[in-house]
């Protein structure tokens, strides 16, 4: 390791530490309201407070989406690596499970422009 | 002259491998062994597993660290490719969506190596070689946000490029080795 080893790693730190603040940042808007599922046939929006299950058609199976009242999580999807499974219940606004294998995502918020920027008192 | 030999020497000149591969058949035998190595191990790697969502060991990305430095950036990125078409091929996601985030990471991993290459021997292989981890990293995140279409997917990004960091210079340390024996050996140069 030279001393400009040491600066490169020092930078390659602080950009991945950036990149979670900065994403979050850019896409929580809105409150945790709804829940949108993108899957390859189009994209369904659903309230967050509903218990629920919903099965989405994936390009390699199903995935299933479950609502439990407090968060949203997916139980079971045919995909290998299992990633979406394993990231577990999400609930604060604009946080995300992807499914790359089976192109589905689920976003708690989604969309949600009516939703105000800032509140000034 | 006595050779330095303590790390306080290392830290301001690297190691640099002096092997080099110059003559085109030469170039075409050597970066086509890297690759068949860098398929091995890239199999191996899918079949192990991740550890963390999104990131890989980076065992293939030994072959394509000592393409870069024996045969140069063209045969480097060639290598990196057609690993991924190859291990793509013989894993079955060929074509899918998976294939798009490797491909992506494997090319961005190749530029910013290059980049770091072309700056002469002020890094070492292991800075390089992280360099290449976290790029490839981040940009598979760019690249499953824009499959997704949210930006949301960039929130787990942290994590995987921390871990990948340090795999990064960990497979650096593998690609060194390798290097400074292919040196001390003289058997695939010139």
């Amino acid at each position: 390791m030279t001393r400009f080893d040491v600066i490169l790693v020092v930078v390659l730190l602080g950009v991945s530490l950036c990149v979670t603040p900065v994403a979050s940042a850019v896409s929580s808007r809105g409150h945790a309201e709804s829940v949108t599922v993108v899957g390859p046939q189009g994209s369904t929006t659903v309230p967050l407070e509903e218990p629920r299950r919903l099965v989405v058609k994936g390009l390699r199976g199903d995935v299933v989406v479950v609502l439990d009242g407090h968060g949203v999580r997916v139980a079971e999807s045919d995909c290998p690596d299992q990633v979406c499974v394993r990231t577990g219940l999400i609930a604060s606004p604009g946080a995300t499970i992807v499914c790359i294998p089976n192109g589905v995502s689920v976003t708690v918020g989604g969309d949600d422009h009516e939703a105000a920027d800032v509140i000034v008192r | 002259m006595r050779r330095p030999t303590s790390s306080c020497a290392e830290a301001i000149v690297p190691y640099v491998p002096r092997v080099r591969v110059t003559s085109y058949t030469r170039k075409l035998v050597v970066s086509g062994l890297l690759l068949a190595m860098a398929c091995v191990l890239g199999l191996v790697e899918s079949a192990l597993g991740s550890p963390v969502p999104g990131v890989r060991l980076g065992l293939a990305n030994i072959a394509v660290v000592v393409a870069l430095y024996v045969c140069g950036p063209a045969a480097a990125l060639a290598v990196s490719v057609l690993r991924v078409v190859i291990v793509g091929l013989a894993t079955g996601t060929f074509a899918g969506p998976v294939m798009v985030l490797a491909l992506s990471g494997a090319v961005c991993a190749w530029a910013a190596m290059s980049a770091v290459r072309l700056c002469g021997d002020r890094f070492s292989i292991m800075g390089l070689s992280a360099t290449g981890a976290v790029a490839h990293v981040i940009a598979q995140f760019v690249a499953a946000a824009f499959l997704t279409g949210s930006v949301g997917v960039l929130r787990l990004a942290t994590p995987a490029a921390l871990v990948s960091l340090s795999l990064g210079l960990a497979t650096g340390f593998v690609a060194r080795h390798l290097l400074s024996q292919l040196d001390d050996t003289r058997s695939i140069g010139r």
